[in-house]
């Protein structure tokens, strides 16, 4: 018989995502093995982060400031409009260096079937800025499946009669991979999206 | 543990746990099954686009007795529906399907006519024919196949050849006059013969059919009202589906 306390942190800990039952007991006995220091500093970060961390009121990222620290940088570039999902899908794209624009986070994906429809997204604050006039390109960063796909057609739709052009990520063969294990449609999808060298 | 073999057509694909997917899919002989694919949702994972919704694929899957979902061991690609997945109306159209499909087979029963009809159902989109009638086309044969309504020849209830115009009962299919109680609803013929063509034609020819769009129409209005009756609720994809469709 699991004592109350511990059984209530192994409840609370296996309630958060990728976390089951094991992993939820093994992390509770965990933090009792380790001093009361570092339980508070934990205890600490998630409620300073439930009390500061809000969304950008602009482009739906996770900040403690508004606007957020990339809409407020005046060195990026306010012509281009990067589309994601989620807000942490941001911190990959930046770590390629190689864009400037700014973003705008969906916050989530058209999927009917999990009852999320166009009004459940922020497809409007894509267009509202957009339509704002400063915008000259949208990048539709949005996973690529499916309903990555119908999501980021969705938004193209929506956009269409803009003057703004309207673009996809590439799906290309991952680097670092061998040919002979590429599956035909990322085979087919990278031939599409071919350029010349 | 055994491991098993299967061509099958991916229902739905959902994102599970750090890095898995449950997939739901239908096979000929044993119908809807549900499988784990561990690491699927990795970039560089092993499935790639194979477990993605509708693709055909050839599937090697381990059951284990006690648990109800199998465990995927690999999913090889025999078509994929990607194609047809990018254009709005047509994704939203094989993703309504799908859930059709999904919602009327009972798991584990043989489904070798849904699945023949999914197969294509699937190639006619691929094949860039108009999206209505191809739509109209699935959600009539699932409601058929699914036991809503047995036969337009014959009356439901005493088996006696039915007249024109026919009628229809929402809660067991098409009646004579005699069987007929009030509340039915009369269908106007040239709708009758959309309906008869409709199940005696493969769907790539229906689908190039000219139909008048008021027909298509109230043939779907009339599958729309049957399927509901089943149901008690509409498919989750229906509404945006439409919305999209009539732009
Ligand atoms: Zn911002
Ligand atoms: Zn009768």
């Amino acid at each position: 018989m699991t004592a109350a306390p511990l059984a209530n942190l192994i409840n609370e800990l296996s309630r958060l995502p990728g976390i089951g039952a094991k992993s939820a007991s093994r992390l509770a006995y965990h933090l009792l093995k380790r001093p009361a220091v570092e339980a508070e500093a934990l205890a600490h970060a998630i409620l300073e982060v439930k009390e500061k961390i809000h969304r950008c009121g602009v482009c739906n990222n996770m900040t403690d400031v508004e606007p957020c620290s990339i809409c407020s940088d005046a060195r990026r570039d306010p012509s281009i409009l990067c589309v994601v999902e989620e807000a942490f899908n941001i911190p990959t794209v930046e770590a390629t260096r190689d864009f400037r624009g700014l973003y705008h986070v969906l916050l989530g994906s058209l999927s009917p079937l999990k009852g999320i429809g166009p009004d459940d997204i922020d497809v409007a604050g894509v267009v509202r800025r957009a339509r704002s006039g400063s915008i000259r390109e949208v990048i539709l960063a949005t996973n690529p499946n499916v309903e990555g796909e119908t999501t980021a057609l969705y938004v193209a739709q929506q956009l269409r009669g803009l003057e703004v052009r309207v673009t996809r990520l590439a799906f290309g063969l991952p680097v670092g991979g061998d040919l002979e294990y590429a599956d035909q449609v990322t085979m087919a999808k990278a031939l599409e999206g071919r350029r010349e060298i | 543990m055994r491991p098993d073999r299967s061509e099958a057509i991916i229902l739905q694909s959902i994102p599970s746990r750090e890095r898995d997917k449950l997939i739901v899919f239908l096979t000929p002989e044993k119908g809807k099954r549900k499988g784990w694919a561990y690491g699927a949702r990795g970039l560089r994972n092993r499935f790639g686009a194979a477990l993605e919704p509708l693709a055909k694929v050839e599937l090697v899957f381990l059951e284990k007795e006690s648990e109800e979902a199998v465990r995927i061991e690999s999913a090889s690609m025999i078509r994929s529906a990607f194609p047809a997945q990018q254009e709005l109306a047509r994704s939203l159209a094989a993703t309504y399907i799908a859930e059709s499909v999904e919602t009327f087979v009972q798991a584990d029963d043989p489904s070798e006519l849904v699945y023949r009809l999914l197969d294509r159902i699937v190639e006619a989109l691929l094949a860039g024919r108009p999206v209505e009638p191809i739509v109209a086309y699935a959600e009539v044969w699932i409601l058929k196949l699914g036991g809503v309504f047995a036969s337009i020849r014959h009356c439901a209830i005493c088996q006696k050849p039915l007249e024109r115009p026919l009628r229809c009962d929402i809660r067991g299919g098409f009646v004579c006059s005699g069987c007929a109680e009030p509340g039915v609803t009369l269908i106007a013929n040239r709708v009758a013969e959309l309906l008869g063509a409709l199940l005696s034609t493969p769907v790539d020819a229906f689908a190039a059919m000219p139909i008048a769009a008021d027909d298509l129409f109230e043939l779907r209005a009339l599958a729309r009202d049957l399927r509901r009756y089943v149901l008690g609720h509409e498919l989750k994809t229906h509404d945006l589906l439409q919305s999209v469709i009539r732009g």
